[in-house]
C-alpha cells in the first residue's frame, strides 16, 4: 500500500529516512524511470527502454538494474554500488512530489515506504525546522526531475505520433536453464525510423531529439551486458552455496 | 455490366452509421475496389436509442474504422461488459443467477469438459469452475489495465454504451475521417428500375439521389425492404412473446458506486429487467409480453427493482415505453436493396443481438461488396441464406434462456415453457444434448454468432442434466483436474491484480490507453 503525505517541518520533523546508499538492496525496483538529459550518461553502461508507467499507462523511459522485478545487478552482495550513473529518480528516493489545486508542485513522501528507518536513516529536518543538506539535495533533484518531465513527455508524444516505439519480448535462456521472457518492455523502431520521410526528420530534428534517439540505439548493445551479469551472478551464488 | 460504385444507405441511427463506416474504411478512396457511400439520414426523427450492450465483436468492427478505443470511451460514456448475469430465471429464488461470460470454458478447444464438470464438481457453478471472468464480475472488476494497449484485453470483453452518443460519434468519424457522403433530409419516394432495382430515392430538399446498392437502415419503418419491397414480415411471437419496453435511465447514488461488469437480467412474473452499469448512470428497463401483463404492472415491477437495487431520484425519473415486435423479414436481400439493422426485423435484447446482427450484416455486405449487377444477385442469395440460418439459431438461443426454467408461477411463465412454443430445431438439439453435451462439432458455420461454448453456459447455467460418462480415463481425469485447477489460480491471481471498473473508468478518462 502507498500512503503519499505532502512534506512538513511540523509533522515530519523527526523522520530518519534512508537513501539509496543506505537501503537495503532488495527494495529497490529493476527498472528506474530517466529523463532525456540523463540519457547519455546512462547509456555509457546501461540499456535505455521504454516502459508503461503502471498508474497512468503512459509511456517513459527507463533504464534497467535488472532482470527480476526486485533485483538489482550493479549493487553487490555487500551493499556496494558499481561506479556508474545513478538516475535523478533514485537519488531523490524516496521522495518524490504531488501537484496542487494550482498545480504547483510540492514535495511528497510516501509514509509507507521501507525507507523510513530510525535506527540508519538521516534525519531530513533540524531541530528548529529548517531542512537538512539532504532535503536541500533532493528538492532540487526533484526540481529538475520537473523540468525535465516536460521534455520527456514532448519527445515521447512525438515517438507515438510518428509509431517511433514498438513492443520488445526479451526471452532468455539463463546458464541455469531458467527461461526468462522479459515483457511489457518497448524499444525504438529501427525499420521506421531508417525509413522516416524528410518532414518526420526535420521534425525531430528541430525539436532536438535526434541526439535522444542515437544515443538510446547505442545503448541497446548493453541489454546482453544485463544478461552476462545475471549469469555471473547465478554463477557466484552457486559457487558461494557450494562452499 | 453495370459496376456497383455507389452505395446509398437510407437512414443513419447506429446501424446506419456502423454500415456506413465498416464499407467506407475498407474500400477507401484509393482502393482498387473504392466506392462511394452516401448516407440519409432524417432530421427529425431520432434513433431508438436503446442499444446499450454490444459483443466483443465491436472492439474489431471499431478498430477496422480507425477509431481510438479511448476517444471512444470517453466520447460514448462507455463502460466495460464482461457477460451476461441471468437471476431469478431457474426457479425464481434469492440464489437463483448463472452467468454467460464471454471467454470459453478453461481447455475447451482441447477436451469437452462438461461431463467431468457434472460428474465432480457441479458443488460449484459451471462458470464459476471453468471461467475466471464470474468471480472478476461478481467484484465489479475490469477486464484489463490501464497499461494494457487498446482493444487489447487480459479478460474478454464487449462494451455497455450510450446508444445516442454512440451514433453521433459514429456519425462525426465516417464524415470527418472515412469521406463519406451525409445528406440530413428525409426520402419521400423511390424510384425503381424496370427489374424492379431501386433507382434513386427522392429527398426532400435535395433531389434524387441514385445508386447502386441501397442499404434500408430506415429501422422500425422499414421503408425499402417492407414498404417499398412488401417482403412478408415473419412474426416470431408464438416462440418469443415479448412485445412492449419501458426503459429508464437511473443515476447513480454516489460518484463512487460499483459500475457492473455484465449485464444483469433478473426474470419477473412475464419477462425481464435489463440493468446496464455506464459510467454516468445505469440505463435499466422491464421487457414484457403484454399478453401476460398490463403496462402499469410492468411499470411498478420495474420500480420496485429499482428500489431494491442501487438507484436514487426514483420518483423523478422518465420511463419511454417502446413496442417490440419480435421477428424478421422473410428475405433481407432483394433485387439492389439489402436491409440491416431493425428494419430487417429484432428480438427482445436478451443476448444483445441486435448490434453483432449489424456487425455481421455489415461485414458481409463489405466483404462480399457485389463487383457488378449480375455478381450481386448471387451475393445476396448467398445473405439471404445465411442470415435466415442466423436468425433461427439466435431464435434458438433465446428460447433455451426459457424452455430449461422450472418456473411454472405465472401464465408467462407457463406458456414460454411449453414443448409447443418451442422450435422443433431446438427440440433436436435437447434431445442430442442429453445423451452429449454440446461442442465443437456442433453447428455448420465457422462462424456462428452464438458459439458452442455460448450453449454450454446456458445449458449448465439452466442446470441442464447431461446422462453422465460411464467413467473417465487416467489421462481425461489428469487434463481436466489441471484445467480446473488453472482456471482457480486464474481467478485468484486476476481478482488481486486488476482495478475496479469505476477506477479504470476515471483512469480512462484521464489518461487514456496507448496505441500499443
Amino acid at each position: 500500500m502507498t500512503n503519499i503525505v505532502v512534506l512538513n517541518n511540523r509533522d515530519h520533523r523527526d523522520l530518519k529516512i534512508l537513501d539509496y546508499l543506505s537501503a537495503p538492496v532488495h527494495i529497490f525496483k529493476n527498472a528506474v524511470c530517466l529523463y532525456p538529459d540523463e540519457y547519455q550518461h546512462a547509456a555509457l553502461n546501461q540499456a535505455i527502454l521504454f516502459s508503461k508507467d503502471k498508474n497512468t499507462g503512459q509511456f517513459k523511459s527507463i533504464v534497467l538494474f535488472g532482470i527480476e522485478t526486485n533485483e538489482n545487478l550493479y549493487v553487490d552482495l555487500d551493499n556496494n554500488w558499481e561506479d556508474i550513473y545513478i538516475p535523478m529518480e533514485l537519488m531523490a528516493k524516496p521522495f518524490s512530489y504531488v501537484s496542487d489545486e494550482n498545480n504547483q508542485p510540492l514535495l511528497s513522501l510516501d509514509l509507507d515506504c521501507e525507507y523510513l528507518n530510525d535506527t540508519n536513516g538521516a534525519e531530513i529536518y533540524h531541530t528548529d525546522g529548517k531542512p537538512t543538506d539532504r532535503l536541500l539535495q533532493v528538492a532540487s533533484v526533484i526540481k529538475e526531475i520537473i523540468r525535465q518531465q516536460e521534455i520527456l513527455d514532448r519527445f515521447i508524444s512525438t515517438l507515438m505520433d510518428l509509431e517511433l516505439i514498438e513492443a520488445c519480448n526479451i526471452n532468455v535462456t539463463l546458464s541455469n536453464e531458467k527461461k526468462i521472457s522479459l515483457q511489457s518492455l518497448y524499444i525504438l523502431n529501427r525499420d521506421k525510423l531508417a525509413r522516416l520521410d524528410h518532414k518526420s526528420y526535420q521534425c525531430l530534428k528541430e525539436n532536438g531529439l535526434t541526439s535522444y534517439i542515437d544515443t538510446i540505439l547505442n545503448s541497446e548493445k548493453h541489454i546482453s551486458s544485463l544478461i552476462e551479469r545475471t549469469n555471473t551472478r547465478l554463477n557466484q551464488e552457486k559457487s558461494s552455496s557450494s562452499l | 455490366m453495370n459496376e456497383c460504385k455507389h452505395v446509398v444507405i437510407v437512414g443513419g441511427g447506429t446501424a446506419g452509421w456502423i454500415t456506413a463506416g465498416t464499407i467506407a474504411s475498407q474500400h477507401k478512396a484509393g482502393s482498387s475496389s473504392h466506392v462511394i457511400v452516401s448516407l440519409v439520414e432524417s432530421p427529425d426523427i431520432n434513433p431508438i436509442g436503446v442499444g446499450e450492450g454490444t459483443w466483443p465483436t465491436m472492439k474489431n468492427t471499431l478498430r477496422k474504422m480507425g477509431i481510438s478505443e479511448t476517444e471512444f470511451m470517453r466520447e460514448c460514456d462507455v463502460s466495460f461488459k464482461q457477460g451476461a448475469k441471468f437471476c431469478g430465471w431457474k426457479n425464481g429464488k434469492n440464489d437463483d443467477f448463472y452467468y454467460h461470460p464471454l471467454m470459453l470454458p478453461q481447455g475447451f478447444t482441447n477436451s469437452n469438459l462438461a461431463q467431468f464438470w457434472q460428474a465432480n464438481y457441479a458443488h460449484q457453478s459451471f462458470s464459476k469452475s471453468l471461467c475466471f471472468q464470474e468471480h472478476l464480475c461478481e467484484k465489479n472488476l475490469a477486464p484489463k489495465l490501464i497499461t494494457s494497449a487498446e482493444y487489447a484485453s487480459i479478460a474478454n470483453y464487449a462494451y455497455h454504451l450510450d446508444s445516442a452518443k454512440f451514433s453521433k460519434f459514429l456519425k462525426k468519424h465516417c464524415i470527418e475521417q472515412l469521406g463519406v457522403n451525409f445528406i440530413s433530409d428525409n426520402v419521400v419516394k423511390v424510384n425503381s428500375k424496370q427489374n424492379q432495382d431501386i433507382e434513386s430515392v427522392t429527398t426532400e430538399h435535395n433531389g434524387k439521389l441514385s445508386g447502386d446498392l441501397f442499404i434500408d437502415c430506415s429501422g422500425f419503418s422499414s421503408m425499402l425492404i417492407g414498404k417499398h419491397y412488401n417482403v412478408p414480415f415473419i412474426d416470431k411471437s408464438d416462440v418469443l412473446p415479448i412485445d412492449r419496453a419501458i426503459a429508464v435511465q437511473v443515476p447513480y447514488k454516489s460518484e463512487k458506486s460499483p459500475i457492473q461488469s455484465q449485464t444483469i437480467s433478473t426474470a419477473q412474473s412475464a419477462g425481464w429487467i435489463w440493468d446496464i452499469g455506464l459510467p454516468t448512470r445505469r440505463g435499466v428497463g422491464h421487457v414484457y409480453s403484454s399478453k401476460h401483463i398490463d403496462s402499469e404492472s410492468a411499470k411498478q415491477q420495474l420500480i420496485e427493482y429499482l428500489h431494491q437495487t442501487d438507484s436514487s431520484d426514483i420518483d423523478n425519473l422518465k420511463f419511454r415505453e417502446l413496442t417490440i415486435r419480435p421477428g424478421h423479414r422473410d428475405k433481407f436481400w432483394v433485387n439492389n436493396c439489402v436491409a440491416v439493422g431493425l428494419s430487417a426485423g429484432f428480438l427482445e435484447p436478451l443476448e444483445a443481438s441486435a448490434l453483432v446482427l449489424v456487425e455481421l450484416s455489415a461485414n458481409m455486405i463489405s466483404q462480399q461488396m457485389p463487383k457488378n449487377r449480375r455478381a450481386m444477385s448471387i451475393i445476396g442469395k448467398r445473405f439471404n441464406t445465411l442470415f435466415n440460418y442466423r436468425w433461427q439459431r439466435i431464435i434458438d438461443f433465446l428460447k433455451l434462456h426459457y424452455v430449461l426454467s422450472k418456473r411454472r408461477d405465472s401464465s408467462f411463465w407457463r406458456d414460454v415453457t411449453s414443448v409447443e412454443s418451442t422450435p422443433e430445431s431446438l427440440k433436436e438439439l435437447l434431445d442430442l444434448w442429453q445423451y452429449q453435451p454440446p461442442w465443437i462439432y456442433e453447428f455448420e458455420h465457422a462462424e456462428e454468432v452464438f458459439p458452442p461454448a455460448s450453449y454450454q453456459y446456458v445449458l449448465f447455467g439452466m442446470g441442464f442434466k447431461t446422462q453422465s460418462a460411464e467413467k473417465f480415463s487416467a489421462s481425461e481425469i489428469n487434463f481436466a483436474s489441471k484445467q480446473f485447477e488453472k482456471n482457480a489460480e486464474m481467478a485468484l491471481k486476476l481478482t488481486n491484480n486488476l482495478p475496479s471498473n469505476r477506477d479504470l473508468l476515471t483512469k480512462i478518462k484521464q489518461f487514456g490507453f496507448q496505441k500499443i
